[in-house]
């Protein structure tokens, strides 16, 4: 296994891109690692672009792919099939496809504590169950952060994510959400 | 919770006979330039002017005027209503309608009401010098009027408050931050006297400040929006406050002359950017529009929001904030934005789209986009946004153009 040095992200929007680079500095600790993005803005836009954005990515240096695509109430098997078929002919071999369930923020809800701390909220927010099977996590978080900073924080996923992705426990993503579980072993189990 | 859930517009400008659906609370009118974006928005806006009416009686002038119809129908707490109105306008050298006549009435359709209710001069200015005054002024029983009972008369408020509470943003009123004053001069809580080269910037200084003193909750979640915990615009807005004290003279009866002490309040604005304390007029034009956008999306009371192109002078970046902002809102209130940018319509769903088109003998026509396609077309652009793109790519490579 070739060591990895530059890691190219396919993502929705720049909060999934910013989200997801943020959680691999923290799960590898490494400096030295740099990062490309290809952003879709859309779902559809990803599934149609896909093969060419790896193209793209790879004369851009990148040695690795990691391809995020929410789930969004669709079937995960077949998506999951539906991508990895998009992506036969990626020039980049060392490729993820990580399906967040149902969006990424699922994976910030893991951890209470962490937005608490992440928004220096008045109260913990409340989190039943596990959040993968929140229907709109996003909305979700939303109600949570302004509910509990007592109606004086707006959350807004463009800016929020990155400073979340900083602060929520990987530990905790890792035991609620299976689709983060996924995405950390295929990073951790990287040379870098 | 009131919501405009159906409009006609007859006879305004380019609306000779217009009817839009609202089916959602966020709504998107998209178009070329000239079918009438802007004329939609304006008629919304008439409804909102009627409180100006000094004219109320003047039969004559009616037959001198242009007569705009606006018939809409309301959903006031799960129940349908149609408003009827008749309004009588001129239209000034700056492109303003001055409203001299109008007529308002509605019924419950819900309860198959034939009964109409109408809203006239009088309540208006009631509701005016309550807001005014600032009086807690309940309608209770005993509450007398010609044409109102106490529960009709606090539904006619209730009306009357929506409409003259309809809020308007264009990225055009906030241009050039060079004309924003670098400080304000108040009398009493008030501006002492409007700034000479614009008012809506003044204005918007103005209602900053009053949030800062009034509302402490409402000035910081705006704060925490604009600052480094949310779109990082600024780091801080701060004010300080100059007691000047002045005095005038009465000359009274028989030549006593009386001294009055006034005490004016100069207060100057602040906003920190990387340290550095600038005053609004400092400001880029994107900051300066973003700044007043993202605190009249937060901070205006009404229950409808028309924002005209909200895509002006900003980076896509934070434009992304901004539309994520809109959505947000519109779950607490109904939105209209016009626009013509395709990064906009990315962000949003089928549902929110309105087509605008005009036609030389129809003039302006308003389609949803999600009746205006075939059910074969519809599932076409489904599949597009699922397999192959996003709603704005679907607009400019000619989705919704259809012969």
């Amino acid at each position: 296994m070739s060591k990895v040095k530059c890691i190219g992200i396919i993502a929705e929007d720049e909060s999934d891109y910013e989200s997801s680079k943020t959680i691999i500095k923290r799960i590898t600790s490494r400096t030295n690692l740099s990062f490309k993005k290809a952003i879709g803005n859309g779902c559809g836009k990803i599934r149609r672009k896909a093969l060419a954005y790896t193209i793209d990515l790879k004369k851009r240096g990148c040695d690795t792919v990691i391809l995020m695509h929410d789930l969004d109430r669709r079937d995960l098997e077949e998506l999951n099939k539906d991508l990895n078929t998009k992506l036969i002919d990626s020039p980049i071999s060392n490729k993820l496809i990580c399906i967040p369930v149902e969006e990424i923020e699922a994976w910030f809800l893991s951890d209470p504590d962490g937005v608490k701390k992440s928004f220096s909220l008045k109260k913990k927010p409340k989190v039943k169950g596990n959040p993968e099977t929140i229907v709109s996590p996003k909305e979700k978080l939303g109600e949570l952060v302004y509910h509990c900073s007592e109606k004086n924080i707006y959350y807004l996923n463009t800016k929020h994510n990155e400073l979340l992705s900083s602060a929520v426990s990987i530990e905790l993503m890792r035991q609620k959400c299976k689709s983060f579980e996924y995405f950390y072993s295929f990073v951790s189990k990287q040379k870098y | 919770m009131i919501r405009i859930r159906f409009i006609e517009i007859f006879n305004y400008r380019s609306c000779i006979a217009t009817k839009i659906d609202f089916g959602t609370d966020l709504t998107t009118l998209i178009g070329i330039n000239g079918v009438g974006k802007s004329n939609i928005m304006n008629s919304i806006q008439l409804l909102k002017q009627i409180n100006r009416n000094r004219y109320f009686h003047q039969q004559q002038l009616k037959n001198t005027l242009p007569h705009a119809k606006l018939n809409i129908k309301l959903e006031i707490d799960s129940e349908l209503y149609q408003l009827k109105s008749d309004i009588y306008y001129d239209t000034d050298e700056t492109n303003t309608e001055e409203i001299y006549s109008a007529e308002i009435k509605l019924r419950n359709i819900s309860k198959k009401s034939r009964k109409w209710l109408g809203i006239d001069s009088e309540l208006y200015e009631f509701v005016n010098y309550i807001n005014r005054t600032n009086k807690n002024v309940k309608i209770v029983k005993g509450f007398s009027h010609k044409n109102y009972n106490v529960e009709e008369a606090r539904f006619a408020v209730r009306i009357i408050n929506y409409l003259t509470n309809i809020s308007y943003y264009s990225a055009t009123q906030f241009s050039d931050p060079t004309r924003c004053p670098i400080s304000l001069e108040l009398e009493d809580s008030r501006l002492a006297r409007a700034y000479r080269r614009s008012r809506t910037h003044e204005l918007f200084i103005y209602d900053l400040y009053k949030a800062f003193k009034s509302d402490n909750k409402s000035f910081m979640r705006y704060l925490n929006t604009v600052n480094n915990n949310g779109i990082g615009l600024i780091d801080d807005i701060t004010f300080l406050e100059h007691n000047i004290p002045s005095s005038l003279y009465k000359v009274k009866a028989g030549g006593k002359i009386e001294k009055i002490e006034k005490t004016k309040i100069m207060v100057v604005p602040s906003l920190i950017l990387d340290g550095l304390s600038l005053s609004p007029n400092q400001l880029s034009e994107g900051t300066f529009k973003t700044l007043a956008l993202v605190f009249y999306i937060l901070n205006d009371e009404s229950e409808l929001l028309l924002i005209e192109e909200p895509e002006v002078c900003v980076h896509h970046g934070l434009l992304n904030s901004i539309i994520e902002l809109i959505k947000t809102q519109s779950k607490y209130k109904q939105i209209i934005i016009s626009t013509h940018s395709d990064y906009v319509l990315d962000k949003l769903k089928p549902e929110n789209v309105i087509l605008i088109k005009k036609d030389k003998i129809k003039g302006t026509i308003a389609n949803s986009l999600t009746k205006t396609l075939s059910q074969n077309d519809y599932k076409a652009l489904k599949d597009y946004l699922k397999e192959s793109g996003n709603l704005g790519e679907y607009w400019k490579e000619g989705g919704f153009d259809n012969e």
